[in-house]
């Protein structure tokens, strides 16, 4: 029992998904459209069309914010590898990729074990160009990639992204996606019948106060 | 022009960002974005609130209070979560024997109280606590009104006061009727005659007085 919650924990997928900051924030506020309109709906404090209204309202925030989130977040991931690039020039690290993709793909084949990753379909996508780093001994991507068990996973190029990330997900969800979200937000509880015409302010002042 | 001390500057936050980039790309945390997420929501939700100028400022506090309550909360549960999964990494290494894993271990329980606490832990929390700590809130909020009407009232029993001191109505003296030609003709006493002389009198020094 112990070793099979040991080898799920140790999964590299899991541990790559856990170490990436776009794919933990898109599954926690998947999580949060589940987990918020359940909580809503059990909570015995409110009467039950306010709960019901409530909890339709947090399901449809939460996957707007979520829509909103991944259509922003690129723009980040790829403006702050650029940016990078920019601000590292002497950095050999930063300047072996073309961009943030193309250093994704690598580190994705880099964190899985040797053997599967010449079989793998984002293989073909590695350039299959020299490494440009202060050692003698030349190597190419591919090569790093299929002979090497731990293969460099350029720390600084994978931080710039990591960071730039973080903060596209708190410009994202804390100030764009609870702004936009109100745009679509009204019109979609009017489309399902939870909203008519004028009741807007009435109902948002009730949930307001009553929760 | 360069500037020496602007240039240090530049050059030390240059290598302040890069040490930042290198150590999250060795060890980036589940975690780091969402405290990330919390905090700014805990400054920009009740800030937005409270720009809202639809709203009564009375509405707008509670919301304002609620919103920052709740990623007050979310701060807290995603904190305390992570800190109590990562504990149980170290022994599950040992158990297993294999030490070598425990950073591995650690992401992953990491990414899971990440998860745990968004669908469960945090919902959770806030609907024990929340409705409880909004009514202290709410009471605090009516006694703080009730202070205020009070202090209002007060001060403008005081502009009454006021009022009633220096604004008077000027009373209009009735025109003085001339006793001696409209005296009753029926029982009419001298003693009455004599009373209502003087009441018209005092009326009469009532003007402007």
């Amino acid at each position: 029992m112990i070793d099979k919650v040991f080898n799920i924990l140790t999964n590299p997928n899991l541990v790559s998904t856990a170490q990436n900051t776009v794919a933990s924030v898109t599954i926690e506020t998947g999580l949060k459209a589940v987990g918020r309109p359940a909580a809503t709906l059990l909570d015995k404090h409110a009467d039950k069309k306010t709960r019901q209204y409530s909890s339709v309202k947090e399901l449809f925030y939460q996957i707007l914010c979520l829509g909103i989130y991944m259509s922003v977040i690129p723009l980040f991931k790829k403006g702050g590898f650029k940016l990078a690039k920019k601000i590292y020039k002497d950095e050999v690290s930063l300047q072996n990729f073309k961009n943030a993709t193309e250093y994704l793909n690598y580190h994705k084949l880099a964190c899985l074990p040797k053997e599967e990753r010449a079989s793998h379909k984002l293989m073909p996508l590695i350039p299959d160009k020299e490494i440009i780093s202060g050692a003698k001994k030349k190597i190419s991507m591919r090569d790093e990639l299929l002979t090497k068990e731990k293969p460099f996973k350029f720390p600084l190029a994978k931080g710039a992204i990591e960071l730039s990330s973080i903060i596209g997900s708190v410009v994202g969800l804390t100030i764009l996606a609870p702004e936009l979200s109100h745009l679509f937000l009204h019109p979609l509880m009017k489309l399902v019948g939870m909203e008519k015409e004028g009741q807007k302010q009435n109902s948002e002042k009730k949930i307001d106060t009553k929760a | 022009m360069k500037i020496p001390f602007l240039n240090q500057i530049a050059e030390k936050s240059k290598l302040g960002l890069k040490g930042l980039c290198v150590s999250l790309g060795k060890h980036n945390d589940a975690l780091y974005a969402v405290l990330a997420i919390a905090v700014f929501k805990g400054i920009f939700r009740p800030t937005f609130t409270m720009m809202d100028k639809s709203e009564k400022p009375e509405v707008k506090r509670y919301a304002a209070f609620r919103e920052g309550l709740t990623e007050g909360i979310a701060f807290v549960s995603y904190f305390i979560t992570s800190k109590l999964l990562k504990k149980v990494a170290k022994p599950l290494c040992n158990a297993v024997k294999r030490p070598e894993a425990l950073g591995q271990v650690e992401h992953s329980m990491s990414f899971l109280a990440v998860c745990l606490s968004a669908g469960v832990v945090i919902p959770a929390v806030c609907n024990l606590t929340l409705k409880p700590i909004m009514d202290l809130y709410k009471g605090f909020q009516k006694k703080r009104n009730c202070g205020l009407e009070k202090h209002e009232d007060a001060n403008e029993e005081k502009k009454l006061d006021v009022k009633e001191n220096v604004v008077q109505k000027p009373v209009i003296s009735q025109p003085v009727k001339n006793i001696y030609t409209s005296v009753p003709a029926s029982g009419g006493s001298l003693i009455t005659l004599m009373q209502n002389r003087m009441a018209d009198r005092n009326a009469g020094m009532k003007v402007g007085g």
